[in-house]
């Protein structure tokens, strides 16, 4: 188990070097007789630009959730290993508790607030809806956005390829069943990745590259 | 519209507001804001057992951005607040005051406009500490000659009827409850085998990914907080009587939780954010961190010692059991755990003379609380691998000895109260015939892998003297708001009472809507906890629906000139029986009387007090009898030890299913607790300091370590219509069914929960059998 989960961790912090700068950078401001400097920084987010002013330890889950408002981002862990903060840095998901909000300056990030479109929820989403594949929620956004992610990069992915690419994030209410079903749905619904892309070719029902 | 249109229930999507929840706006408290709100932060003590010869705040409050900097002393010298709480014992204070007893204790608090100033400051705190001896083990605290926590008596609570206090001032027992059932040396005499055995489970974590979370606003009198907590009149009473304010000035809010499991029960950070407020005045904001949260609460670590007398053909005759139960350094809720933790260690059996003593202990380690499963894991786990050893010492079949011995319908439970609808032996038979057991065990070796299947069963009883009250109210338009003070937090409670106030009124579920818990509004219930959400809410807000519906036929017959004998309720509409054409809709009833609107209200009031001397009930039980088995197919790979559990089976009595996917959830969530909980689950603390705490360090379930194949098996009597909550029903029968499964593969006895990899190797290695 301790191994399967290292891996995990590593996967989501993709750019470990962040989450190593993220800690240098961070470092305690004890004792400090002036406040650290804001930095002005902008960043990409769902498709707007927003300009915010940041302390150089803020993490990217500090300014989406408490700058941006954007609620759908959670901490669970602090640490890389619950994704309950997970969010979509161009179209990979990480861990928002490790990633220092400065370094992903143009960057183009999603949220689950970004899915859905015009009061219609994505595939994903809507597959999460009709499984019910949550109890609390909490942790929804996270695995929402990790499954998305999953479908974009591994076609027509098997339930042991579901497990291991979802087993960095954790569900305490234990909703597992359900989530897998959802993903299973998704899957079989269609590749999402034709919503994303305009180069996308065709694709039948089941998904299958025409 | 017809009762038709509203199609089978079990079509209803799982929960009411599944689309915000799927979206990410569902409003959990962590969100809540208020304009001037500050942030806090604690500093947490260092030592175990300590007194505090000194604190030092100067440098704290110089830093820029501190409003408030707090300490214990400072709060015992006001006039205006009484610094301890606590449901059962007003134990704890909400600074420490004098002494420290358990690492992470929260000593002074700290208020700033920043969270960055407030973390600053709190490190800048500093306390001297005169280390003092301490105990960590609740067997040894029970010793002669252990350090006392608490000397002084502290002042009792009068909120729960149900518990008999028999703390012992001056030693570290905070409560004892016994059973005296029967004769136990007529009954020890009767058999003809006697085994003794000795089980013990960890302290753990509920690790809710939401911690908890409050912010306070205080002002003229009157306090407002929104809380993660699953017992917002609790929080009322008590922070009522922490500021000497009447309840109405006490407002209690709280919107849906992520996660609880028992950690939100009973007030937790709400007084010292409270307090905070009343002295920065201004509004305070206080979140846990990850590590935080795992000194604030945990499951009650447990020793249990088990003695059962049996006849030769396997009938138990007695039951000698002695329970320790490590409730830490404050009650919280020990002294009512171990009441569970007591009758617990009859466990779905037929004991006739049964002997139980079971302590709830201080200790210097964090506050046990309320924990899924309710002191029923900690004894399930002693009474269901005790069984599984008695059988293999009697050369049964562990399922035959338990067939032979669980209760049947009427019999006496361990608190002598007759059970009803009671079915341990159908429930056992469904996972056994589901998991394909068969006796003698039968273990498959593949290479180093070994694969075998395990058994148990379970129950509880439900908590007594309990009240719910609830209000529905309909609107002009027919629709219907039901007010209740239960708490959403994932188990899908708003979506159950909407349902069943929408099937009592006739109405689609639609038209109703479930309130959020404000206690200015939403009237009493004791908890939202020991899964009673969905019966006794439930049958508040049905009694409350019915109370409209009389209404609603009473104006209808005036409007009618028809008696109310003579009329129907028919969806959404009161007609005339037999001339379905003289009718009026609900909305043209309420508008016709000129009503403004119909108001019904409905109580639901559980029986089953029990005798403080003997243990035993005193009248009719609280019914709802929670009942569970469980059944795992594990394969062991001996050369690791690692263990996957491949199939489980899990079984509950549901009654009547109001909401088919969410109890199917629910009891998949208890599967997830009970796997890590079995395999790797365990608070490690090095002289009272927690070692692991973050979820790097403390591992829990992921999707990977769910079993393969995990079946549910919802027992529904549905004609009786009787409601059964299952959000933790499961959990007890899990950790042994895996265990004993382990067992069977590999003939490693673990007695001590967690069964981790290395403590399977060990036994591999002592009984010589180990990978060559
Ligand atoms: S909060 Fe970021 S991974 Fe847990
Ligand atoms: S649904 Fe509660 S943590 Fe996943």
């Amino acid at each position: 188990m301790g191994m399967e989960r290292a891996d995990r961790a590593t996967k989501k912090t993709k750019g470990t070097e962040a989450a190593v700068t993220s800690e240098i950078v961070a470092g305690p401001p004890i004792g400090a007789e002036s406040p650290p400097t804001e930095l002005a920084i902008t960043l990409r987010v769902n498709g707007a630009e927003h300009q915010v002013r940041v302390l150089p330890g803020h993490t990217l889950l500090d300014v989406l959730r408490n700058k941006l408002k954007l609620r759908s981002v959670r901490e669970g862990c602090g640490i890389g290993m619950c994704g309950a903060c997970t969010v979509l840095v161009e179209g990979e998901p990480i861990s928002s508790c490790l990633q220092l909000a400065w370094m992903a300056q143009s960057r183009e990030i999603t949220t689950v607030e970004g899915l859905s479109q015009d009061g219609q929820l994505h595939p994903v989403q809507q597959a999460f809806l009709d499984k019910t594949a949550f109890q609390c929620s909490y942790c929804t956004p996270g695995f929402v956005l990790a499954t998305v992610s999953l479908l974009t990069s591994i076609e027509d992915p098997s339930t042991e390829q579901i497990k291991d690419y979802l087993a960095g994030n954790l569900c305490r209410c234990g909703s597992y069943v359900k989530i897998v079903d959802a993903v299973l749905a998704a899957r079989d619904q269609g590749n999402p990745r034709k919503r994303h892309s305009s180069t996308a070719s065709p694709v039948d029902e089941r998904g299958v590259h025409l | 519209m017809t009762t038709d249109e509203f199609g089978d229930r079990r079509d209803i999507p799982g929960m009411i507001d599944a689309w915000d929840r799927v979206t990410g706006a569902v409003p959990f408290t962590i969100n809540q804001e208020i304009p001037g709100m500050l942030h806090a932060k604690l500093v947490r003590s260092l030592s175990a057992h300590a007194r505090i010869a000194a604190i030092r705040v100067d440098r704290a409050r110089r830093v820029p951005g501190v409003v408030t900097v707090l300490t214990g002393a400072q709060l015992a010298a006001r006039r205006d607040i009484s610094p301890y709480f606590g449901p059962f014992l007003r134990d704890q204070p909400i600074l420490a005051e004098n002494k420290v007893r358990f690492v992470g204790e929260p000593v002074v608090a700290v208020a700033a406009e920043t969270i960055e100033s407030a973390e600053e400051a709190a490190n800048l705190v500093e306390v001297e500490y005169e280390d003092l001896p301490a105990v960590f083990d609740p067997v040894a605290a029970f010793e002669e000659g252990s350090p006392i926590l608490h000397e002084e008596p502290p002042k009792m609570s009068s909120l729960f009827v149900d518990v008999t206090m028999r703390n012992r001032v001056g030693t570290n027992v905070a409560n004892v409850y016994s059973i005296r059932k029967g004769d136990i040396e007529k009954g020890f005499a009767e058999a003809d085998h006697i085994f003794e055995d000795v089980f013990s489970s960890p302290a753990v974590q509920h690790v809710p990914l939401e911690t908890h979370v409050c912010v306070a606003s205080v002002a003229r009198g009157s306090i407002t907080v929104w809380a993660s907590t699953q017992t917002p009149h609790v929080v009322r009473a008590q922070l009522a009587e922490i500021f000497g304010l009447p309840l109405s000035s006490v407002r209690v809010i709280v919107s849906t939780l992520g996660g609880g499991y028992g950690a939100k029960t009973y007030p937790k950070i709400e007084p010292v954010t409270a307090v905070l407020a009343l002295v920065a005045q201004r509004p305070v904001r206080l979140h846990l961190t990850r590590e935080e949260e795992f000194v604030t609460v945990t499951k009650h670590a447990a020793t249990v010692r088990m003695k059962t007398g049996l006849r030769r053909d396997g009938t138990i005759t007695a039951r000698q059991s002695t329970a320790y139960f490590n409730t830490g350094a404050y009650a919280d809720v020990g002294p009512r755990v171990i009441v569970w933790g007591g009758f617990g260690q009859g466990g779905p059996y037929r004991i006739p003379n049964l002997f139980v003593d079971t302590y709830s202990m201080y200790t210097n380690t964090p506050p046990a609380g309320a924990f899924r499963g309710f002191g029923i894991n900690q004894t399930a786990w002693a009474h269901e691998v005790h069984i599984d050893m008695i059988a293999e010492r009697l050369g049964m079949d562990p399922l035959e000895l338990r067939m032979k011995n669980v209760l049947e319908e009427g019999e006496a439970f361990a608190t002598g109260d007759p059970v009803e609808n009671w079915h341990s032996k159908e429930l056992l038979q469904s996972v056994a015939e589901n998991i394909g057991w068969t006796y003698p065990v039968a273990p498959h070796r593949n290479g180093s892998r070994i694969r075998a299947k395990g058994l148990s069963v379970s129950a509880s009883r439900a908590i007594p003297l309990a009240v719910s009250t609830a209000a529905v109210k309909m609107n002009i338009d027919g629709s219907v708001n039901v007010l209740s003070s239960s708490v959403e937090m994932g188990q899908g409670i708003q979506t159950a009472l909407a349902l069943l106030a929408a099937e009592a009124l006739t109405v689609a579920p639609s038209q109703v809507h479930v309130s959020e818990v404000d206690t200015d509004v939403t009237p009493y219930d004791q908890q939202s906890s020991a899964s009673r959400g969905t019966y006794s809410m439930g049958a508040a807000v049905q009694a409350a629906a019915d109370e409209v519906k009389g209404q609603l036929l009473q104006l209808a017959s005036e409007e009618l000139e028809v008696s109310p004998a003579d009329l129907e309720v028919v969806a959404g509409h009161v007609r005339v029986k037999g001339s379905p054409d003289r009718c009026l809709s609900f909305s043209e009833i309420v508008r016709k009387s000129r009503s403004g609107n119909l108001m019904g209200q409905g109580r639901y009031r559980a029986g089953g007090a029990l005798d403080p001397d003997t243990g035993l009930s005193l009248g009719p039980g609280p019914g709802h009898w929670h009942q569970a088995a469980g059944a795992a197919e594990v394969e062991v790979d001996i050369e690791t030890g690692h263990v996957d559990v491949l199939r489980f089976n899990a079984a509950v009595f549901a009654g009547r299913v109001i909401n088919r996917v969410q109890a199917e959830l629910q009891t998949e969530g208890n599967v997830a607790f009970g796997v890590s909980q079995a395999l790797f689950e365990e608070m490690v603390f090095d002289h009272g300091q927690l070692q692991n705490t973050n979820l790097g360090d403390y591992m829990i379930s992921s999707i990977k370590d769910m079993p393969q194949q995990l079946n549910v098996t919802l027992l529904e009597y549905p004609e009786r219509s009787e409601i059964h909550g299952v959000g933790e029903t499961a959990l007890p029968s899990i950790m042994p069914a895996i265990a004993n499964a382990i067992y069977n593969a590999t003939g490693v006895r673990v007695t001590d929960l967690p069964v981790t990899p290395e403590k399977v190797l060990r036994g591999l290695r002592l009984n010589g059998n180990g990978a060559s």
